[in-house]
């Protein structure tokens, strides 16, 4: 079943990039994933081809698993074929640079994200940077995967444990996050969802809230600087 | 009693005597990274195959590199070697916007003056003759013990012969203490040395260093997320989670490439508390 992008746009959308499909799900974690991301969620259809099912086709451990994100009913790929669009992507990709596949699938994201008005859950870098310069197309709401969860807990989409425990499970092995796993780090968790608990009912509602972006992200990253 | 005399050693020990002086070091033991920090000089030590040889003095334009190779001897060898190439930096300096020292035997014997120079005042910079005499003072050429020389090697951070050739040819002992020593040291260096701690700095000539400079300059285009923390693990030699443990030891932190905006977050508590306008 395919959905019209165009029929879902704005900020209370999300567009999701290839590292938080694959870390929740190889974790054991897409119904949590699914749970904070609602339905309908987008992924271009570029990672859904070349980062989730070319990697699973040959048959190689870990990425066996991959079939339950193509099996996600509430996973949509989603495109842009004109021109437009499609020299968007390669702008993008000029700008966060790479070998030619590099970062292939940021780039999608992010012209699809800007085209669609959605909201980013994103990693990388280079692609943040490029969604937050106002200089390089309009702005692109993103957050990390622990703010995703964050702000989930906060707005009692999941619960505060169970935030955790998929961070925790995550970043163990990812150890790239703005929040380690650490005994500090828990208290630093827990008085981030406190606070977003308490915009619940302030703000903007779920998920569109996330549409705040790194404002969100920035409160953690503060909030861990306060110790 | 001045043996290794002539103008090459003359020109050394002016030369290392001339650096002690104008960086305020008199003749205590100095730690050769700080000495080649301070005339601007960047090291890196790399892992080269054994026919690389021992290092590298380059030179292009204002910029200067020491290269050791840590698949070469120890870290007395190494140290030695860094001083040599210090020595080139030092005395050797002309016009030309790009210069090479290419040495891939520090200890073999020179023939080229340069080169000769450069041992020089690798030897005095490292033990400066002053030092060593009071060092010995007052011991009898035929009572210096291995022990002793050892206890020298650890505090100027020289090998054993290097060190027993420095003090003779400093003129603090004979020709035949010298090979009496050289003798007694033989095959026992290494249990010698289990007697004394090691120095700080021994693991650091024997792991592979990137170069000051390159390190800050890649963490800072990581820092402005010119580049991704895969790239920086690249540029940095390492593995994508020792880059990451890099970054977060030297205290930055992957978002402030995009410093927190501290207005938004206050707004955004504000809010929370319920005290927004």
């Amino acid at each position: 079943m395919s959905v019209d992008p165009a029929a879902h746009e704005g900020p209370e959308h999300l567009c999701l990039d290839a590292t938080p499909l694959i870390h929740f799900n190889n974790k054991g974690h897409l119904d949590t994933l699914a749970a904070l991301v609602g339905d309908p969620t987008f992924t271009p259809e570029y990672i859904l081809e070349q980062e989730i099912r070319a990697p699973m086709q040959t048959g190689a451990g870990l990425f066996r698993k991959n079939s339950a994100i193509l099996a996600a009913p509430w996973l949509f790929g989603a495109s842009l074929d004109d021109d437009a669009g499609v020299e968007r992507v390669a702008r993008l990709k000029r700008r966060l640079g790479g070998s030619p596949r590099e970062n292939l699938g940021e780039a999608h994201v992010l012209a699809l994200a800007e085209r669609h008005g959605w909201t980013v859950v994103m990693e990388d870098e280079g692609g943040r940077l490029a969604a937050a310069d106002a200089g390089d197309g309009p702005v692109v709401p993103t957050v990390y995967m622990v703010t995703l969860l964050a702000v989930g807990a906060g707005f009692g989409v999941i619960s505060t444990t169970e935030a955790w425990a998929v961070h925790k499970a995550i970043e163990d092995e990812r150890r790239r996050s703005i929040l380690r796993t650490e005994r500090a780090d828990k208290r630093i968790f827990d008085r981030c969802v406190a606070t977003f608990a308490k915009l619940d009912g302030k703000t903007e509602p779920w998920p569109e809230v996330l549409a705040r972006g790194r404002t969100l992200d920035d409160l953690i990253v503060l909030e861990r600087r306060a110790g | 009693m001045q043996n290794g005399a002539g103008e090459p050693w003359r020109v050394g020990e002016r030369g290392a005597r001339a650096l002690r002086s104008e960086l305020g070091l008199g003749d205590a033991p100095i730690d050769i990274r700080d000495v080649i920090g301070r005339r601007g000089v960047q090291l890196a030590i790399q892992e080269f195959p054994p026919d690389w040889g021992d290092g590298r003095y380059l030179k292009k334009g204002n910029r200067h590199l020491i290269l050791l190779n840590a698949s070469v001897g120890d870290a007395n060898r190494a140290r030695f070697t860094a001083a040599h190439e210090l020595g080139h930096h030092e005395l050797h300096q002309d016009n030309r916007e790009v210069v090479v020292y290419i040495d891939t035997d520090i200890h073999a014997q020179r023939r080229n003056n340069a080169e000769r120079e450069a041992n020089a005042f690798a030897a005095h910079l490292l033990a400066p003759a002053e030092a060593l005499r009071r060092d010995l003072h007052g011991i009898p050429g035929k009572e210096i013990t291995p022990e002793k020389v050892v206890e020298l090697t650890i505090r100027y951070g020289m090998s054993y012969e290097a060190l027993v050739y420095r003090v003779h040819n400093a003129g603090v002992i004979s020709a035949t203490t010298r090979n009496r020593l050289l003798e007694g040291g033989r095959g026992r260096v290494r249990e010698l040395q289990a007697l004394f701690s090691s120095r700080d700095d021994d693991a650091f000539f024997l792991t592979p260093q990137l170069p000051a400079e390159y390190r800050a300059a890649a963490l800072k285009l990581y820092e402005e997320r010119y580049i991704t923390l895969e790239r920086l693990a690249e540029m940095l030699r390492t593995s994508v989670e020792e880059a990451a443990d890099f970054a977060h030891k030297v205290g930055l932190e992957r978002e402030r490439g995009l410093e927190p905006d501290e207005a938004a977050v206050a707004e955004l508590r504000a809010l929370a508390e319920g005290n927004a306008d």
